[in-house]
């Protein structure tokens, strides 16, 4: 009956309209999602039941899957329960990774990204995060089935992961991982939290992805409350117009000079634990776990490197020679970052520290600054050299000036109507134009 | 289904003719004050009947009125939450309707619970009043899903305005795929009331519902609007999102109530149970008052009385859509092809919307146009700037348009409660109002009009669901994988769960360990499975005129070689565009504007091949069976059809990849002997068994629920040595299995054992979803009932109405498709065969049907959308 069924089933998914793998998806134009990995996952669509039974039969056969002892022990590891292997790492903090020092983490400076602390209160020991997953594609049907933590322990950097070498036993690791956060299996979050998270993309991926594992498992929503910052979002603001991609391995080779060998490609992840869950095939299993440990030291040591960029505007990044506008942040978006944290002077600073490569969106954001403070003999010339080139907001930002500051309403004008010229579109000028030509109006009306 | 005699009745002539002005303000009238309206004028429709009874009465096969009809009320149930009274109050109910009470109470003892009643008639106070009671009582939460995201918008709106009358603080969102990311958030934690589609349930919140925990955890009711749309393969799939549903309720602690509402169809219980798969209750007593209706059944005139012929639907419904604009009644012309909408909507446009530069009075409206088109003419009706719209059966469901005076059918919709449900769009509050069914020269259609009896006495069909569909159950097999492991004591459907599991784990998608599978493949299941159809992959239309790249429509998989084939003529309101070329592994059909006086039509073939009997039965020489066939259908080329003339000046050739496909189907054929001795010749048999598969077709659509194109039909030697087509001369044809025409002397010879044509129906959808087996056992209706059809039918030798397009039937001596084609049924049917000569003309009913044939049932189903 299964040969039939199946036989069947392949059948009819073919007369459906199915298309054979890596062909183009239809209405792709229309869906934003058409997801090509169900055909790819399915290599063997169109062959029976029983063949590719049968291949899977040889494939397992042709690995012997070592025991769960054994494999802790390759991995260089231990056994915690059936299932869930634990591996320590420790990495001395006067080690560098890459060429970046991990010194700075023993007293790590994190109010760059969250703004200036109330007096008083204690910032709790960071742990880094980062999981590898069966998949990227979210939802309830992908597990975390390796997770690592990293956390600074006397002179070390101290890395923790835990494997699963089956389904069955993912709550042993959810509970390890909450235990070590400090977190127990308890529901409810203590008022002030036990550690703070760091991670690379885990505000949209791991955490979430890891709440999910926890709420299937009925274990609570334990790390949902954490404090979490994510660097990803640091390093976006600084680097996004500058890199072509803001990956943790591009930052790693730009911004800590890390060239890594011998990876495992990222994309290779979900299948090396499939063929190991399946077929018991271990080969590339240290190399898994070796990827991740890396992620985590560069996660970690990426942590100074960003605040350097983020604080000190003169300190020197690593230069790529083919490319010096790499090492380059982006002053313009740190300096408004640096105002929402109200931190105008640093703002201020990394303008000026950037000067002479200052782009219109810096040069705007200075002389914003400038406008802030009142330093209007500033900012006027900025603007006027800028909306003499062209830049709108400049020009809106005279007009402004000369109606609320100057009161020169007939500059005022002026530059309000060569907004409506340029921009015919937006109300706003229009809108502007009116009001001030009211005012005019009546002015004439009063004292004409 | 009970049956209420309306007691009230208003002669039909009582009211006198309006100025045409208050046409508008009376359709901006608000839901609200429906119930204390007094009854309204009959506007100009009295002048218009008298008009088209004096000019057409030759025409008009019947004329029936359905009574205005009282209302029916109950008192509000002691336990009403004060608030909810007083917001009720203030939106102007003082009572409620007798269903709307029964509903609650059924609701409110825990029972899953399906409502039956018209459009207009209160039905969302049935679970609104519930669900806001739960929500203020117990912060309970409910998940309403409409078949469209108009509905549910809809209905959202209908809420608040209710919320806010009684300042009852419940928040209600619609969550659909126009949700901004950042309101999404809000929507899981803190909606009440999340108002959805099932595409919406499958593809964003159940592959996600750790995140909508708070809504699961919680989830009270679940109401479904609109069941009755739920069917075929649609209704199958949303039967498994249900299943879905239901176990990751179950999961989180909840097993909520299920409320259906429906309009009529012949099985809402047995449709609510599958759907939820739960026993379920009904209610089908309608306590709400209807308006005044005229009904007209329309035969167009015989233009040709030796062939048969009269003119088209076509030149019948433009007629009256022009009478009707003209004395400014607001109509909606219903076509049964999303190219009968275009082709008609030209010709009314050529009338009323001369002048490009003006606002159109006509617009188009169908599937495939993109929503934002749809949105707009739907306002616009509502707003009353539209005079007339043409649509398909894309406007059955109760998206608000507003109320419409005047509603023509351009040829029977196929089922009887798709006819009562376009009917109702005129006259949906209580306003006296217009139908006409125009009838085409299908067979079904003549059937309809000239027995007015068994059209106004027929039960609405059943609506059908296969939840265990091998294709649609594995699919959603795969989505509840990725959204809960499976446990080996767990059950998703009839087939054994371990086997159809161990199969996905063949395909690595999911891993058995132990008891329990795993999903582990990185795909997100959803995404691929399409709720609306088996086939996958949509076409998009693009339009390339000037350089340009602009999606225009979308075209689903299986109508795409019919309509999007190189040098075909596609339509969007009315504007032709010419394809240019079709990309089919890219699934793209790429256009340019063109302004051809003609339009396309294609020309298909299809052959067909057995390959496994389930079952079967013989008596006297006729077998019936069901079984397994494969299909495979071929487009090779296509007519060139000149506008208004309708003459046909070109061919052009089609190549594309044939479309194959395993389906289930009955087939029916006769022992060669008694074959012999009924006719003389093969060609003689051929004729009967082609006219007689024209006949069984629409019979058996009309009779097993399903619309015509749900069917296929095809005439061939069971083992696929040969088929028959009918060529362009009406003449019938044998090609061979590669479609070459075979020797037409081969049709001139005696009959012989070789000879054993077979007249086949199957399932029109790969793997079948479930029409062959009603077929099966309705098999001696379906060929009796085809044989009384062209019995009935006041032709000679056979018209388009009785056995099909057979053109040339006196072309040769002693060929008479019509007696052939009884001879065959008589002799499938196992009966005598009789001489025409025998025969009256009367036509019994069949016995199934004469069971629910109240007349005023289904009259007071007219207004049910």
């Amino acid at each position: 009956m299964s040969g039939s069924l199946a036989s069947r089933l392949a059948l009819l998914s073919r007369q459906a309209g199915r298309l054979p793998s890596g062909s183009n998806k239809g209405g792709a134009l229309l869906r934003t999602q058409a997801t090509s990995a169900e055909t790819v996952a399915r290599p063997d669509a169109g062959t029976s039941l029983t063949e590719r039974m049968q291949r899977i039969a040889m494939r397992a056969a042709a690995f012997v899957r070592p025991s769960d002892e054994e494999l802790a022990v390759r991995l260089g590891g231990r056994l915690c329960v059936p299932g869930l292997i634990e591996i320590e790492y420790r990495h001395p903090l006067s080690e560098p990774h890459g060429c970046r020092m991990l010194e700075a983490l023993a007293a790590p400076d994190l109010d760059w990204l969250t703004g200036p602390r109330p007096a008083g209160a204690e910032r709790a020991p960071l742990v880094f995060i980062d999981t590898e997953t069966t998949g990227l594609a979210g939802g309830t049907g992908t597990l975390a089935f390796l997770v690592g933590i990293a956390r600074v322990k006397g002179p070390a950097l101290v890395v923790t992961q835990w494997l699963i070498t089956r389904f069955s036993a993912e709550p042993a690791l959810l509970g390890a991982l909450l235990e070590a956060l400090g977190h127990g299996t308890a529901d409810s979050m203590s008022a002030q939290d036990a550690v703070e998270l760091v991670s690379y993309n885990g505000k949209s991926f791991d955490l979430p992805l890891l709440c999910t594992r926890l709420k299937m498992a009925r274990m609570g929503a334990g790390l949902a409350g954490l404090t979490h910052h994510d660097l990803l979002h640091p390093l976006r603001t600084a680097f996004a117009r500058r890199w072509p991609d803001c990956r943790l391995q591009t930052a790693e080779r730009l911004l800590l000079g890390l060239e890594r060998s011998d990876d495992l490609p990222g994309h290779r992840i979900p299948a090396v634990w499939a063929d190991f869950v399946q077929f018991g095939e271990t080969r590339e299993l240290d190399a898994l776990v070796r990827h991740n440990r890396i992620d985590l030291l560069s996660l970690a040591a990426l942590l100074p490197a960003l605040a350097q960029v983020f604080v000190d505007p003169a300190a020197p990044l690593l230069a790529s020679v083919e490319h010096p506008r790499q090492a380059m942040p982006d002053s313009a978006a740190i300096a408004r970052m640096q105002r929402r944290r109200r931190r105008p002077d640093c703002a201020r600073a990394h303008l000026l520290a950037a000067q002479a490569a200052m782009d219109d969106r810096a040069l705007l954001e200075l002389a914003d600054l400038h406008r802030a403070r009142g330093d209007w003999g500033l900012a006027l010339p900025i603007w006027q050299a800028l909306a003499d080139a062209g830049s709108l907001n400049a020009a809106e930002s005279l007009a402004k000036y000369h109606e609320h500051v100057s009161r020169d309403l007939s500059e005022a004008i002026r530059w309000c109507e060569a907004l409506c010229c340029a921009a015919p579109a937006d109300p706003a000028h229009a809108g502007r134009l009116r009001r001030l030509q009211q005012r005019r109006q009546r002015h004439g009306a009063l004292f004409g | 289904m009970e049956n209420s005699v309306p007691d009230m009745t208003i002669p039909a002539r009582a009211h006198g003719p309006d100025t045409p002005g208050s046409v508008r303000a009376l359709r901006r009238r608000s839901k609200a004050d429906h119930r204390t309206e007094a009854a309204p004028p009959a506007l100009a429709l009295e002048p218009l009947l008298a008009r088209l009874e004096r000019r057409y009465g030759d025409r008009i096969t019947a004329h029936r009125v359905a009574p205005a009809r009282a209302a029916k009320f109950a008192p509000f149930p002691d336990d009403l939450d004060p608030a909810l009274r007083r917001a009720l109050g203030v939106r102007g109910i003082e009572s409620l309707y007798t269903h709307q009470r029964a509903a609650w109470d059924s609701v409110r003892a825990g029972a899953h619970t399906v409502v039956v009643t018209p459009t207009a008639s209160g039905k969302t106070l049935c679970y609104n009043l519930p669900v806001l009671q739960a929500v203020r009582e117990t912060g309970a939460k409910a998940l309403y899903l409409f078949p469209t995201k108009a509905l549910a918008q809809d209905q959202v709106a209908e809420l608040l305005a209710l919320n806010e009358a009684g300042e009852l603080g419940v928040r209600a969102f619609t969550f659909d795929g126009d949700t901004p990311g950042d309101a999404r958030q809000a929507i899981r934690t803190r909606g009440d009331i999340v108002v959805s589609n099932p595409d919406m349930l499958h593809q964003a919140i159940l592959p996600h519902h750790t995140k909508w925990a708070q809504l699961f955890e919680n989830l009270k009711y679940v109401v479904i609007d609109e069941m009755h749309s739920y069917r075929g393969v649609f209704g199958s799939h949303v039967a498994n999102v249900m299943r879905r549903l239901r176990r990751i309720c179950r999961f989180h602690g909840s097993d909520p109530v299920f409320i259906l509402c429906s309009a009529t169809i012949a099985n809402p219980v047995e449709l609510a149970a599958g759907l939820v798969g739960a026993p379920v209750h009904g209610i089908t007593d309608n306590g709400a008052p209807a308006g005044e209706k005229h009904v007209l059944l329309w035969n167009p005139p015989v233009i040709n009385a030796d062939l048969g012929l009269r003119a088209s639907s076509r030149s019948q419904v433009t007629r009256l859509a022009r009478i009707a604009l003209k004395q400014s009644l607001s109509t909606i012309v219903f076509a049964n092809s999303r190219l009968a909408v275009e082709v008609l909507t030209k010709y009314l446009k050529d009338v009323f919307d001369p002048d490009p530069r003006l606002a159109p009075r006509v617009a188009a409206y169908r599937g495939g146009y993109l929503p934002t088109e749809r949105r707009d003419i739907e306002r616009r009706l509502r707003a009353g700037t539209l005079d007339c719209v043409v649509s398909t059966s894309a406007l059955e469901l109760g998206v608000d348009i507003g109320t419409l005076d005047v509603c023509l059918l351009n040829g029977y919709p196929g089922t009887i409660a798709g006819t009562w449900q376009r009917l109702g769009r005129a006259g949906r509050r209580q306003r006296t109002s217009l139908g006409v069914l125009v009838a085409s020269s299908e067979p079904l259609d003549q059937y309809m009009v000239r027995h007015p009896e068994f059209f106004f006495g027929a039960s609405p069909e059943h609506a059908r669901i296969d939840p265990d569909q091998l294709l649609i159950l594995m699919e959603h097999l795969r989505c509840a994988a990725f959204e809960l492991p499976f446990h080996a004591r767990d059950a998703f459907g009839a087939p054994p769960l371990a086997e159809m599991l161990d199969y996905l784990a063949g395909e690595r998608v999911v891993h058995r360990e132990g008891e329990r599978w795993h999903w582990i493949a990185d795909s997100y299941p959803a995404n691929t499975v399409s709720l609306r159809a088996i086939a996958e992959g949509n076409f998009v239309v693009i339009d390339t005129t000037d350089g340009a790249r602009n999606v225009i429509a979308e075209v689903d998989w299986s109508s795409a070689p019919l309509t999007l084939y190189e040098g075909a003529i596609y339509m969007v309101q009315s504007r032709p565009w010419q394809v240019e070329r079709l990309d089919w592994e890219g699934r793209k059909a790429f256009v340019t504007r063109t302004d051809a006086d003609y339009y396309t039509d294609a020309i298909d073939f299809t052959r067909l091949k057995v390959l496994d009997e389930f079952e079967q039965e013989g008596i006297a020489g006729t077998l019936a069976v069901r079984g397994e066939v494969h299909i495979v259908r071929r487009v090779a080329g296509y007519k060139k059809i000149r506008y208004y003339t309708h003459e046909n000046i070109g061919y052009g050739e089609v190549r594309l990849p044939d479309n194959e496909m395993h389906t289930t189907a009955v087939w029916w054929r006769l022992e060669p002997g008694l074959l012999e001795r009924a006719f003389e010749r093969r060609w003689q048999a051929l004729d009967g068994f082609l006219g007689a598969a024209h006949a069984i077709h629409h019979v058996a659509a009309l009779l097993s629920m399903a619309e015509v194109r749900d069917l296929g039909r095809a005439v061939g030697d069971a083992e696929g040595r040969w088929h028959a087509t009918v060529d362009a001369d009406g003449r019938g044809r044998l090609r061979g299995p590669d479609d070459q025409p075979l020797d037409t002397g081969a049709l001139e010879q005696d009959i012989d054992h070789a000879f054993s044509p077979t007249v086949f129906l199957y399932d029109n959808h790969p793997g079948g979803v479930g029409l062959s087996t009603p077929l099966y056992d309705l098999r001696a209706q379906v060929v009796r009932q085809a044989a009384d059809m062209i019995r009935g039918c006041a032709c000679m030798h056979g018209c388009p109405a009785c056995v099909g397009p057979v053109l040339h039937s006196d072309e040769k001596p002693g060929r008479d498709p019509k007696r052939h084609a009884l001879v065959v049924l008589d002799l499938l049917g196992a009966a005598q065969p009789r001489t025409l000569q025998q025969d009256d003309c009367r036509n019994t009913l069949p016995a199934d049907r004469t069971a629910a044939t109240d007349a005023s049932l289904m009259m007071q189903g007219i207004d049910g959308l």
